[in-house]
């Protein structure tokens, strides 16, 4: 796909003794920021490309251009949401040339989105009670085993070892179901999917 | 992976990368299989593109979300312990028992003085000890012991803190540990020893353990049994029973985890604050009586006040050297 800048990692520390990265102000942002638009990223892309099965490499494409520009300047940028959906347009106008086609709506519908203000959009993490409703629901969309290797390291706290021995399976496959299962999960949380959600 | 796994994966390469980073983010779990080599591995990996950095930043988001809603997810059930005389009919048989086994230990033999090597952790710290018989014995945050060096003795002292043993048990070499000014023989078991302020608690597991009376008093020793939990001081025991979960969940900190069932938010900031130099101080004494249930790593005290003030619709101020919970 389209160029992947490398500019400006090298300085990113990331040490991670047993717990958790040390974000940069750009994770930071990315996270807070880029993330939460996913749901909608994703659903302009499905809406403005006609091949469903490339949402997802799309969606990541935009992911990276923004965030390698964030990282090379040395301010974060200020209207997060329009940034993300100028990029979207710019990679589809550049898909399009290459595929010659253009997509219907979709001049109209990037202006629109450009300009709206930056206010959070409704896919924003919400915390609380509501985030337990909403694991439990996204677990329900698991397929059974990964559910079940998830619940045992998540919520019964059990290592690889133990989950292993519960569920009668080798360590490397326990490996396995969580990775499956933790892939699915955060296309359930962001909201990307529609095409061959992991269910 | 199998192709029945594989198949929940599209086959595309942003989907691929994002499979990757999820396998390290799960990795990154298991403290113990976790090297120095992998950890190389990782770096590498993850400053290689931008792609695997933002997946990964992705995957790790999702994983502590999942973990944020597990935490408020209510931990297993467990009954308020009950008092000792009205679950076992044979109290009296117990006392018995202890008065005999009293007799045969021969509680002098005991106050020969050993050399002791001392074993500390930090707040925050945990280490387990492996003597050279097999027994273990497990420290948690802030705790010390002093381990008898001598060749045949098997006895600790505990001076303060959570310390979990595990002994192989010798008959002809009977394993004592002191705490609080009492002493305690292992018949073969796995229990706890908590120090705290005023009194010792030790949480029984498996096995048998006697505590032995105390020094004066007319106090006699007991024989716990599994389930059981004695607070005892300088000259008083109780013992109450307990379901097993429940010395379970007090032993969680084996794992890392605290678990709060209906505790007062006074209470459950206390016990994390054993574990942090970064203290959480509760600024409202109304806010204090409120009740927080979930299971928490003790190496996230963020974590837990976020998810606290989240819960009881508090807010959690976080400052560099502390965390401040109130309205």
């Amino acid at each position: 796909m389209a160029d992947r800048s490398e500019h400006g990692f090298g300085h990113h520390s990331v040490s991670i003794g047993d717990v958790s990265v040390e974000s940069s102000a750009v994770d930071a942002w990315f996270l807070r920021e880029v993330l939460p638009l996913e749901g909608e990223l994703s659903g302009y892309f499905r809406r403005n490309w006609r091949n469903e099965s490339d949402v997802r490499d799309l969606v990541q494409e935009v992911y990276v251009r923004v965030y390698a520009h964030a990282a090379a300047t040395p301010e974060l940028p200020q209207k997060t949401r329009a940034f993300v959906f100028t990029t979207a347009r710019n990679l589809l106008l550049n898909k399009s040339r290459d595929a010659q086609v253009v997509p219907l709506e979709m001049v109209g519908d990037v202006e629109g989105l450009a300009a709206a203000s930056d206010q959070p959009g409704p896919d924003r993490a919400v915390i609380g009670r509501d985030e337990l409703r909403r694991l439990q629901t996204a677990l329900d969309q698991l397929a059974p085993r990964c559910r079940e290797a998830i619940l045992l390291r998540q919520l019964e706290g059990l290592s690889r070892k133990e989950i292993a021995l519960r569920m009668g399976i080798g360590e490397a496959t326990v490996k396995d179901y969580l990775a499956v299962g933790l892939f699915a999960l955060s296309d359930i949380f962001f909201g990307a999917s529609g095409n061959g959600r992991a269910q | 992976m199998t192709d029945e796994l594989a198949a929940l994966v599209p086959a595309t390469e942003s989907a691929a990368v994002q499979l990757a980073a999820s396998r390290w983010v799960v990795s990154r779990q298991d403290g113990e299989h976790w090297t120095a080599d992998d950890q190389a591995e990782f770096d590498t990996w993850l400053n290689a593109s931008v792609a695997n950095r933002i997946s990964f930043l992705r995957a790790e988001q999702a994983w502590a979300r999942t973990s944020r809603a597990a935490a408020l997810k209510r931990p297993m059930r467990e009954p308020a312990p009950q008092p000792h005389s009205n679950q076992l009919p044979g109290a009296k048989f117990v006392a018995a028992i202890a008065a005999a086994l009293l007799l045969g230990a021969g509680a002098f033999s005991y106050f020969s003085q050993p050399n002791y090597t001392p074993y500390e952790t930090p707040v925050g710290g945990r280490q387990i000890l492996t003597l050279s018989d097999g027994s273990q014995i497990e420290l948690n945050t802030n705790s010390k012991v002093r381990i008898a060096s001598a060749q045949n003795a098997r006895r600790v002292i505990v001076d303060k803190g959570d310390v979990y043993f595990d002994v192989r048990h010798d008959a002809r070499r009977p394993f004592v540990v002191v705490a609080h000014g009492r002493t305690l023989v292992d018949l073969g078991t796995k229990f706890l020893v908590r120090e705290r302020p005023d009194a010792l608690e030790v949480s029984l597991l498996e096995g048998k353990l006697k505590l032995e009376a105390p020094k004066g008093g007319n106090t006699p020793a007991t024989i716990m049994a599994p389930g059981e939990v004695a607070l005892a001081t300088e000259r008083t025991t109780s013992v109450t029973r307990t379901e097993h979960a429940a010395i379970t969940t007090e032993l969680s900190w084996r794992q890392g985890i605290l678990i709060f069932h209906h505790t007062p938010l006074s209470e459950a900031v206390a016990e994390f604050n054993r574990y942090t130099t970064r203290k959480i101080a509760i600024a409202n004494p109304l806010v204090a009586r409120l009740e927080i249930n979930g299971k928490f790593r003790t190496n996230d005290v963020a974590m837990f006040a976020d998810v606290t003030a989240d819960v009881l619709g508090l807010k959690a101020d976080k400052r560099d050297d502390r965390i401040v919970i109130g309205r």
